[in-house]
C-alpha cells in the first residue's frame, strides 16, 4: 500500500468514528379526538338493533319475575311521574328495582356494580365480516376475525365491534364517530390529562425505523374556538413511571407512523369517567396529514372490566341516557372477550378493540423544568 | 324638587360649566411661519378615561358601556383627540358611564373607602362632607383646583339633591356624575397665558403644563406632587420642571406612558377588531390578538424602560415575552409550570437565531395587523413599515385597479405573493407604489397572514430577498436590521413623540427645536427615555400661540390662587 493511501484510509476511518450516529429528531403530538373505531354497515345487525331502553327494561323486569302486565304497569307509572318536581328518589319504585336487579345470596344488590349477578338479558351483537382494527394474534383466518373494509386485510381482531355494534347510540362511522363516543369524549376532553405521542428517528422526513412513545401530559388538551385541537401548544410530560413503559419500536412508511413491535399500554383518562385505559399488544397505525396532524387507529386487547366501568359510568341515569343495558353489555363483553383466559372466570379477561384517534403537532417538555420567572 | 327636575338641574349645570368647550374644538391649523403652535384641547382617549377612573377611584370600578370611538389623525390618536367633538349620542354615553361610576363610588360597599368623611346623618345633606369629597375628587378629575364657582355649584347641587332624595350619598353621586360628564373632565383643555419670562411669547399655564406632562409621560392625570408644583409655580421654573420630569421618569408609571405612545404609534387600536378567516387561521382568536398586543408592548417596555435601551433595538431584539397561546402560533416550546388549568402566564422568551424572528416587525401584532383576513400582504406590511416606522407617505392605490391577479392565491402560474405581485406590477400605474412597499414586505413572506411561520406558499419555496432604501437583505430579520440602521426611523419616532405630546402636528417654528431633539437623541445613544425627558423639559414643549379670544372667554379657568379669570 502506498503511504498516501494508508493516510487516506486512516483519515476516513477516524472521520467515520468521530461523526458517530446521526442525531435523532423527535416530533410530538397531542391526541385531540378519540372514539371507538366502529364502521356501521347495513348488514351488521340482521336481527335488528338493541331495543329502546323502555323495551329493554320490560324484558329485564320479566327476567326478575314480574309478569308482563306488572312490568308494563311499573314502566307506565314511572312514565306518568314524568318531570314532576315533587318526584323524589325515595318514591322512585322502578328506579330501585332496576338498580338492584342483581342478586347476591338472594338479596337485591346494585346491578351496575355486580353485573355478573344479574340474569343475562342476551343483547344483540354485531355480525358481518367487516371491521377496522389490527391483526393482533397474527392469524389470518381465525374464527370471528374481521376483514378491513378498505384494505381487505383479513384476520382483524376487533371483538369489541361485536359488543357495541348493535346499540343505536354507538353506531356510526370511522370518520365521524357515533353519538355515544362524541358525547363521552366531549365530556372528558377538556379535563383529562392530554395524551401525547412522540416519534423519534434519524430523519422523520423519510421512511425508516422510529421509536414511538405514548405519554400523558400535566395539562388537558387546548382547543381552538372551532373545536379543533390547537396545534403546537406545549405540554408537560407527566413523569409518572407508569407511563414510561409505553415505548414501542415502529416505523414511518408511506406517510404512516406504525408500531411494528406491539407491547403493553397503560394510560389514564378522566378519573371519573375513564379511570384507566390499558391494552396488551398495543398497536397503532397513524396517517400523517399534509398539515402535520395525525389520524388513524390504535388498538390491542383491552380488559373488559375497564371498558365496562368506563362505558357504564355505572348509574341508572347513564343507562337510560345511553339506552344501553349495562349488565347485558357486561355479558356481551365477557362472551366476546378473546385474550388472556382466566380459568376462575372461565372466560377471557381482555377483548380485542380498536379506536380512532386524531392528533395535532405539539411540544412535549419535561414536567420538572422550572421556567416560571415572572 | 322631583328627582327628574333635579337631574335636569344638574345636567344644566354641566352644560353651563362646559358650554364653551363644545364650541372651542376647531381642528388644528398650521400656524403662520414663525408663530408658535396652538394649544390644543384634546378629548380623553378611551384608554385615558379608564386610566383616570382607575387612578382616582381604584381598579374595582367597572366601566360598563362604550364611549365615543377614538379618532386617528396624522397617524396618531393623540392628534386625532384634538380634532374631535362629542356627538349627542356620545354625550349620552358619557353621562351613562358617569352615573354608573358615581353610583359605584358611593355604593354601600365602597363609600367608606372612597369618601374621606361620613355625613352627620346619612339621610340629610352635609355640605362640609360633600365639599371635602367633591373638592378633592374634582381637582383630580379636572386636573386643577375647582374654581370657587364650580365648588359652590357642585356642593350646592349635592346638598339640594340629598335633601330632596333624603339621601346624602345620592346627592354626592349626582354631583360626582355631573363632574364626570363635564367637558372639564372629558376634555384636556390647555389654557394659554403670557410668558412673563419671554416678552411677546405665550405658554400654557401651570396646571395645563402639569396635565400635558402627566399624560405625556404617564398617560394619566397629574399626581398630588405635580399639582402642587403647578400651584406653587415650581413647574414654571427650569429647575422645578427638571425635578418633576426626573421624578416622573423614575416612576413605575412611566411604563404606562411609553406603552400608550407605542400603542398609538403602532395603531394597536385596530387590533381588537382585527378579524381573520377562522378556516385558514383557526388558532387566531381574540386571546391571540390581546396577547399579541401585550407581547409587543411588553417587549418595548422591557427594552426602552426596564433596560433604558436604544430605541433601534426594538427592531432587532430576539428577546420577548410570550404566553402559551402565543407560543403555539409561533410554534415554540413554552412551559407553564402553573397547576393544570391555570391561566396562561407571561414568560420571557428568546427566539433562536435561525428562527427568522427578531424585533417587533416579526411579532404577530405587526404581521397579522398588516395582512388580509385570509392571506399575508407584502404590500400592506411594506406600507405600514414605511408609514408607521419611517413616517413616509405611501400614496393610496388609484381607483379602478384590477387586483384579481394579486388576490387569486390559487393560480398555479403565480404560487407565491412575489410572483403575483410581479405580475401585478406590470401595470405601470401600480408599479410606482409597489416598488416602494413590496421589496420590504416580501422579506416578511415567511410569515403567514396570522403571523405564523411558513417556508413555502402553495408548495413553492418563498424567496425573502428584499431591500429598503438601498439596503439589501435576504430574510425577515434583515428587515429589522435595515430599519434599525435607517436614520428615518429615528427621525420618525422623534417627530411622532413630539406630535403625541403636543396633540398636534409640529409647526414650522418648531423645526429647530425638533432638529435639536434629534441631535440630543443621537447623543444619548437613542435612549428613548432620554428623548422623552428632553421633550418634557424643553420650554418649546409648552410654548403656545396667543389664545383666540372666543376660546378663552368661553372657558373659565382658575389662576394659581383658585380665582376665576380669563387669561390673555
Amino acid at each position: 500500500m502506498r503511504w498516501w493511501k494508508a493516510v487516506l484510509l486512516v483519515s476516513a476511518s477516524l472521520a467515520a468514528v468521530s461523526a458517530g450516529p446521526a442525531r435523532a429528531e423527535t416530533r410530538s403530538y397531542v391526541v385531540t379526538m378519540f372514539w371507538h373505531a366502529l364502521e356501521t354497515r347495513d348488514d351488521d345487525c340482521p336481527n335488528g338493533i338493541n331495543p329502546k331502553i323502555e323495551v329493554q327494561y320490560q324484558k329485564d323486569l320479566e327476567l326478575l319475575g314480574y309478569s308482563k302486565g306488572e312490568a308494563a304497569e311499573l314502566i307506565k307509572q314511572d312514565g306518568e311521574r314524568g318531570e314532576d318536581s315533587n318526584r323524589g328518589w325515595e318514591t322512585d319504585k322502578l328506579g330501585h328495582i332496576l338498580i338492584d336487579r342483581a342478586r347476591v345470596g338472594g338479596k337485591p344488590v346494585n346491578a351496575f356494580m355486580h353485573p355478573y349477578a344479574t340474569i343475562d338479558p342476551v343483547l344483540i351483537t354485531k355480525t358481518g365480516k367487516y371491521a377496522h382494527g389490527f391483526n393482533l394474534d397474527g392469524k389470518a383466518d381465525a374464527p370471528g376475525n374481521f376483514q378491513n373494509p378498505d384494505t381487505k386485510e383479513t384476520g382483524i381482531d376487533h371483538q369489541l365491534a361485536r359488543v357495541f355494534g348493535c346499540f343505536e347510540n354507538m353506531r356510526g362511522t370511522l370518520k365521524a364517530g357515533s353519538a355515544f363516543w362524541l358525547y363521552k369524549w366531549s365530556s372528558i376532553k377538556e379535563t383529562m390529562p392530554a395524551w401525547t405521542i412522540s416519534v423519534t428517528g434519524a430523519d422523520l422526513s423519510k421512511d425508516g425505523p422510529v421509536t414511538i412513545s405514548v405519554g400523558e401530559a400535566m395539562e388537558a388538551v387546548r382547543y381552538n374556538g372551532n373545536g379543533v385541537g390547537r396545534p403546537n401548544m406545549t405540554y408537560r410530560q407527566d413523569p409518572d413511571p407508569a407511563f414510561a413503559k409505553n415505548v414501542y419500536e415502529g416505523e414511518i412508511k408511506g406517510g404512516h407512523i406504525k408500531i411494528t413491535k406491539p407491547g403493553s399500554l397503560y394510560m389514564e383518562q378522566d378519573p371519573l369517567l375513564f379511570p384507566v385505559f390499558s391494552m396488551e399488544k398495543f398497536n397503532a397505525d397513524l396517517r400523517i396529514n399534509p398539515d402535520g396532524s395525525l389520524i388513524g387507529l390504535i388498538g390491542g386487547y383491552q380488559p373488559i372490566k375497564e371498558i365496562y366501568f368506563a362505558v357504564a359510568s355505572p348509574s341508572l341515569e347513564s343507562e337510560s341516557n345511553y339506552a344501553i343495558d349495562f349488565p347485558g353489555m357486561y355479558y356481551s363483553l365477557r362472551k366476546n372477550a378473546d385474550y388472556n383466559y382466566d380459568a376462575k372466570m372461565q372466560s377471557n379477561r381482555n377483548i380485542s378493540a380498536a379506536y380512532q384517534i386524531m392528533a395535532v403537532p405539539a411540544h412535549v417538555a419535561p414536567a420538572t423544568r422550572n421556567t416560571v420567572t415572572n | 324638587m322631583s328627582r327628574k327636575a333635579l337631574m335636569v338641574g344638574v345636567a344644566g349645570l354641566v352644560v353651563a360649566a362646559g358650554a364653551g368647550a363644545f364650541f372651542a374644538f376647531t381642528p388644528h391649523k398650521a400656524a403662520p411661519v414663525g408663530e408658535a403652535g396652538k394649544a390644543v384641547t384634546r378629548r380623553l382617549t378611551n384608554d385615558q378615561y379608564a386610566n383616570v377612573i382607575a387612578e382616582v377611584f381604584g381598579p374595582s370600578i367597572e366601566l360598563s358601556g362604550r364611549l365615543e370611538p377614538d379618532t386617528r389623525a396624522n397617524n396618531l390618536i393623540e392628534v386625532g383627540a384634538g380634532q374631535v367633538s362629542v356627538s349627542s349620542d356620545g354625550m349620552a354615553q358619557y353621562e351613562m358611564m358617569a352615573r354608573g361610576i358615581a353610583s359605584q363610588v358611593v355604593s354601600e360597599r365602597t363609600r367608606d373607602e372612597m369618601l374621606p368623611c361620613k355625613p352627620k346623618a346619612p339621610k340629610e345633606a352635609d355640605a362640609a362632607c360633600a365639599d371635602q369629597f367633591l373638592t378633592r375628587v374634582g381637582s383630580l378629575l379636572f386636573r386643577r383646583p375647582l374654581t370657587a364657582e364650580e365648588q359652590k355649584h357642585y356642593v350646592t347641587a349635592a346638598g339640594e339633591s340629598a335633601t330632596t332624595l333624603k339621601d346624602f350619598y345620592a346627592g354626592v353621586s349626582l354631583s360626582l356624575g355631573a363632574m364626570l360628564a363635564s367637558p372639564q373632565f372629558l376634555f384636556r383643555h390647555e389654557r394659554v397665558e403670557a410668558d412673563p419670562d419671554v416678552k411677546g411669547e405665550f405658554r400654557i399655564d401651570a396646571y395645563s403644563k402639569a396635565s400635558r406632562l402627566s399624560f405625556f409621560l404617564w398617560n394619566s392625570i397629574p399626581d398630588d406632587t405635580l399639582l402642587a408644583a403647578a400651584k406653587s409655580g415650581e413647574l414654571h421654573t427650569a429647575r422645578g420642571l427638571n425635578r418633576q420630569v426626573a421624578r416622573m421618569l423614575a416612576s413605575p408609571r412611566l411604563e404606562n406612558g411609553v406603552r400608550a405612545f407605542f400603542a398609538d404609534m403602532f395603531g394597536f387600536d385596530a387590533l381588537p377588531t382585527l378579524a381573520k378567516d377562522t378556516t385558514l387561521y383557526p388558532s387566531f382568536d381574540n386571546v391571540t390578538v390581546r396577547d399579541a398586543e401585550e407581547q409587543t408592548l411588553r417587549t418595548i417596555a422591557d427594552v426602552l424602560v426596564s433596560k433604558q435601551g436604544d430605541y433601534r433595538d426594538i427592531f432587532t431584539t430576539r428577546q420577548t415575552f410570550l404566553t402559551q397561546t402565543l407560543a403555539s402560533i409561533y410554534n415554540v416550546e413554552l412551559v407553564n409550570d402553573a397547576p393544570n388549568g391555570g391561566a396562561d402566564m407571561w414568560l420571557p422568551y428568546e427566539f433562536s437565531e435561525n428562527s427568522g424572528r427578531g424585533g417587533v416587525l416579526t411579532h404577530l401584532s405587526f404581521l397579522a395587523l398588516h395582512s388580509h383576513p385570509g392571506r399575508s400582504s407584502p404590500t400592506l406590511r411594506g406600507k405600514a413599515l414605511r408609514e408607521v416606522m419611517l413616517c413616509q407617505k405611501v400614496p393610496a392605490p388609484p381607483a379602478a385597479v384590477d387586483f384579481a391577479l394579486v388576490e387569486d392565491t390559487s393560480n398555479p402560474l403565480f404560487k407565491t405573493a412575489r410572483q403575483r405581485l410581479e405580475a401585478h406590477r406590470t401595470n405601470p400605474v401600480c408599479a410606482g407604489c409597489h416598488k416602494i412597499t413590496d421589496p420590504v414586505g416580501l422579506a416578511l413572506e415567511t410569515f403567514d397572514g396570522d403571523g405564523s411561520h411558513r417556508d413555502t406558499e402553495n408548495g413553492a419555496q418563498i424567496d425573502t430577498n428584499g431591500e429598503l432604501d438601498g439596503i439589501k437583505f435576504s430574510d425577515a430579520a434583515g428587515v429589522g436590521r435595515a430599519v434599525h440602521d435607517n436614520p428615518a426611523a429615528l427621525s420618525c419616532v422623534a417627530d411622532r413623540l413630539v406630535a403625541y405630546g403636543l396633540g398636534r402636528m409640529p409647526v414650522e417654528s418648531e423645526a429647530a427645536w425638533r432638529e435639536g431633539l434629534k441631535q440630543s437623541f443621537a447623543a444619548a445613544q437613542y435612549k428613548f427615555v432620554e428623548l422623552m425627558s428632553k421633550i418634557a423639559t424643553s420650554p418649546e414643549f409648552y410654548r403656545a400661540a396667543p389664545p383666540a379670544p372666543t376660546s378663552t372667554a368661553a372657558l373659565s379657568a382658575p389662576n394659581q390662587s383658585g380665582q376665576t379669570e380669563v387669561v390673555r
